[in-house]
């Protein structure tokens, strides 16, 4: 292989340990944020150990040193913590919080290249402060030294009854390949303490016969450890290809039992009966069930007093004899996971989408052609391609939860740099987002709970002076609803106050003084470009970079924002953001000769033109009487200026929009039809109203028609309606 | 008690001087005496392709009729041993054998 190759490779190989890192990081964070709270959570705290140790073991792998010492130094805490001999305090998470963010520090210098002395030297100093406290504890921690091993019974069977069990073989190119088992035996002391190994002398052949550099070696043991079994299979980690490790937990049942005899055996009766004894010596015995509850005296042997340990645990024991079956596949997780390019994925969904065009313009040939078989045909190609559709567009779907967790710390950093105390509240993480919004989503979130923290949410004394709780409740919450995703950001605060922005838009000349304006429109002026209430510009939030940036961030992802607030008691941002930005579904219809997609969510029924609207029509707009409910209605042809032969029935498409339904007066509808938006190019970026185009079946260009905006165009701030244009006739 | 001096091995017992020590160990073989002594103590380090050859010479040694004394052992063969709790199989008998 050329040296060029091997570059690649590596490079390939580095990004992956990257990407892989940052996802141990967040879990690392997230633990670290329960342990605050739950420092007790034993299985968290091994979450957060585990996290560490794999960042620290593939960094290893690369070389990468700087990032194995230092989280060597935030693993050797965590142990202390996990074993009881550290506490967690004040110093301990500022400390750990603080190597998160070294460790990611020296990920990214990993990443770039480059090192920071200063910073490195900072780094270094939180080294220290690590060892400190893991030093400060009762005792030094666990140093790496092989514990009295016990060959014989007694002491085996007078340590817990219910130790681990470990049968180990490795391959025989495991000591060519580097692997020493001796290195792995003596790891096993950072998750437990070895009570008794047996190694399998019997194995080694003799000496003629031996090739000294293959390996013969296997081990039985019995390991004292709090678990969990992953993380004893983590020691394994590195020799899991080469070598078959069975990891059982206490108190194995007769089938796992029997399960690894036979793994380890076959059918071999003589070398059963040697393991068995060999078992036996190390204190683990095959059950009897039911575990007879007989009396067990200090002295009794292995046998009774582990036939009383296997209090039967069915499901633990059943996923042990899966295991069983599948030697060397110790990953649990990864295996049902697969890396995909996100560029190849873009490619996959792209083809799909033409796809989708494709398949509409069979439909319409075949409609054309007015034959049945070919009309059935196309109907189930489009069957099948809709499936395909949904599910590659799946597949860049990510749960929100991600970055829902994320604002933990932050919530958590911001909170204590303002003195105030928030608890955050999250739901609905499982709810699925596109990957590309999901990412530009995240910095108006970001923006959006920093400002709740820092205007929204008052300090201790205020919300007890104002009889709240003095804990402030900030919440994170995320569900689907008619093909929209919503996100919400809400806080108990002190709520928008109505005067004040009032008077500052006032002030500003956003609006005319003798406005008379709803709640919600005063509360959406916060929104408006160069608007900011807070007195003075803090360092949460207020830094030049207003809620106008966040909404047209929204907006650039096809999103609306809108904003509850009642003054005293809090304020809700709502953000509706379409499930993805590639396809919709529309409802196709023709004004004029001009095609125009309507989103499908947003279609709620189509009439036939009431007469009212025919009275109206040189207007353009008016209202009509949709069964008792006064509804605006659009006429299309007007909004947008198009000339031509009125036909002489029209349909009336009724459509909801955020705060209202409206009526779209058509030509013609079509039905259904499925949608690849396409961009409008940049020149027609200021047409408020259309959201992109698409190519239809027949080649033809329809319009994408973004009814809110449409309709906000044409609807008056009063509610009433007025003329888009200058004037009705400009056109005629 | 037989006044066959020990074979002493020197230098490392690892997979890096595996088949070296092989052929040192292979040689000790030929010898008819009941004993088979070894002097670990000029050993600088040993792993556990080190500590294989040990067990493979002890098999050899009994596949003849005579037994493997260690007589002697540095602290890396030691800990090799205990860590495999193989210092009662192939170290307690050194007390019988000086």
């Amino acid at each position: 292989m050329k040296r060029d190759d091997d570059e690649e490779i590596i490079a390939v190989a580095r990004a992956g340990f990257l990407d892989e890192a940052q996802d141990m990081l967040r879990q690392f964070e997230q633990a670290l944020l329960v342990m605050e709270t739950a420092p007790d959570d034993h299985e968290n705290l091994n979450a957060a150990f585990r996290a560490a140790h794999t960042i620290k073991g593939t960094a290893g792998l690369f070389g990468f040193d700087a990032v194995v010492a230092f989280t060597h130094d935030a693993e050797t805490l965590l142990e202390g913590l996990r074993s009881g001999k550290i506490a967690v305090s004040e110093r301990v998470m500022a400390a750990m919080l603080l190597s998160r963010d070294e460790i990611a520090r020296l990920l990214e210098e990993v990443g770039s290249g480059e090192t920071d002395p200063a910073a490195a030297a900072a780094g270094a100093a939180l080294a220290a402060e690590l060892r400190d406290i893991s030093s400060g504890g009762k005792g030094a921690p666990a140093a790496p030294v092989v514990a009295e091993v016990p060959q014989v019974v007694e002491d085996a069977v007078a340590a817990t009854a219910g130790a681990w069990q470990l049968s180990l073989r490795f391959g025989g190119d495991a000591l060519r390949n580097g692997l020493d088992p001796l290195s792995f035996i003596r790891y096993l002391d950072s998750v437990g303490t070895v009570l008794g190994i047996t190694t399998l002398v019997d194995a080694v052949p003799p000496l003629e016969k031996l090739d000294p550099e293959h390996c013969h070696l296997g081990f039985e043991i019995r390991l004292d450890s709090d678990g969990p079994q992953s993380r004893i299979e983590d020691v394994f980690e590195f020799c899991v290809e080469d070598c078959d490790i069975a990891v059982m937990p206490p108190n194995l049942t007769p089938e796992a039992f029997d399960a690894l005899l036979e793994r380890r055996c076959a059918d071999d009766a003589d070398a059963q009966q040697a393991l068995v004894r060999t078992w036996t010596a190390l204190g683990f015995v095959r059950p009897t069930p039911p575990a007879p509850k007989a009396a067990v005296t200090p002295d009794s042997t292995p046998v009774e007093v582990n036939a009383v340990a296997a209090a039967p645990a069915p499901a633990a024991a059943a996923e042990t004899a899966k295991r069983a079956k599948r030697p060397g596949n110790l990953d649990t997780q990864a295996g049902s996971f697969i890396r995909v390019r996100a560029d190849k994925l873009d490619r996959l969904i792209d083809i799909i989408g033409e796809l989708v065009i494709a398949s509409s313009g069979a439909q319409l040939v075949a409609e054309q052609e007015s034959s049945p078989s070919f009309l059935e045909a196309a109907l189930r190609i489009a069957g099948l391609v809709e499936d395909a559709r949904d599910r590659a567009l799946g597949l860049r779907m990510v749960p929100i939860g991600e970055t829902f967790a994320r604002f933990q710390r932050v919530v958590r950093d911001v909170s204590k740099q303002l003195g105030k105390e928030v608890e955050l509240e999250l739901t609905g993480g499982d709810t699925e987002l596109d990957k590309a919004m999901v990412e530009v989503i995240a910095d108006p979130l970001m923006h959006l709970v920093r400002n709740s923290l820092d205007h929204g949410i008052e300090t201790a004394e205020d919300r007890l002076a104002a009889g709240k709780l003095a804990k402030g409740r900030l919440a994170l919450n995320a569900y689907q609803e008619a093909g929209q995703v919503i996100i919400e950001v809400s806080d108990d605060g002190k709520g928008l106050k109505r005067d004040r922005i009032l008077a500052k838009a006032i002030e500003r000349g956003l609006v005319s003084p003798d406005a008379v304006l709803s709640d919600a429109e005063v509360h959406e002026l916060i929104l408006m470009p160069g608007f900011s209430t807070a007195e003075q510009i803090t360092d949460i939030s207020g830094r030049g970079v207003g809620m106008d940036v966040v909404r047209r961030n929204i907006e650039a992802l096809r999103g609306q924002m809108q904003i509850a607030s009642v003054e005293g008691h809090g304020t809700t941002i709502q953000i509706r953001l379409p499930l993805t930005l590639a396809i919709i579904d529309g409802f196709l219809t023709t004004v004029s000769g001009i095609h125009c997609v309507i989103p499908l969510e947003t279609v709620v029924e189509c009439i036939e033109n009431p007469t009212a609207c025919n009275a109206d029509a040189e207007r353009g707009n008016g209202f009509f009487d949709l069964r008792g409910e006064v509804l605006p209605f659009v006429d299309l042809r007007r909004a947008f200026r198009l000339s031509g032969q009125r036909p002489g029935r029209q349909s009336m498409l009724i459509a909801r929009t955020d705060r209202t339904k409206v009526g779209l007066l058509v030509d013609r509808l079509h039905g259904q039809h499925q949608t690849v938006i396409k961009p409008l190019a940049p020149v027609f970026a200021p047409l408020r109203g259309i959201a992109g185009s698409t190519i239809l079946g027949s080649g033809e260009v329809a319009l994408v028609l973004d009814v809110s905006a449409l309709v906000g165009n044409v609807v008056h701030r009063h509610g009433s309606l007025v003329a888009v244009a200058p004037k009705n006739t400009a056109s005629h | 008690m037989s006044q066959t001096a020990p074979i002493t091995p020197t230098g490392d017992l690892t997979i890096a001087s595996a088949q070296t020590q092989h052929q040192v160990l292979m040689a000790t073989l030929d010898d008819e005496s009941p004993e088979l002594l070894l002097d670990l103590s000029q050993l600088e380090s040993c792993d556990s392709a080190g500590v294989q050859l040990l067990l493979a010479t002890r098999h050899s040694a009994l596949a003849r009729g005579r037994q493997l004394f260690i007589t002697d052992a540095s602290p890396a063969v030691r800990e090799a041993l205990k860590t495999y709790a193989l210092d009662k199989l192939l170290l307690v008998a050194q007390g019988d054998a000086s």
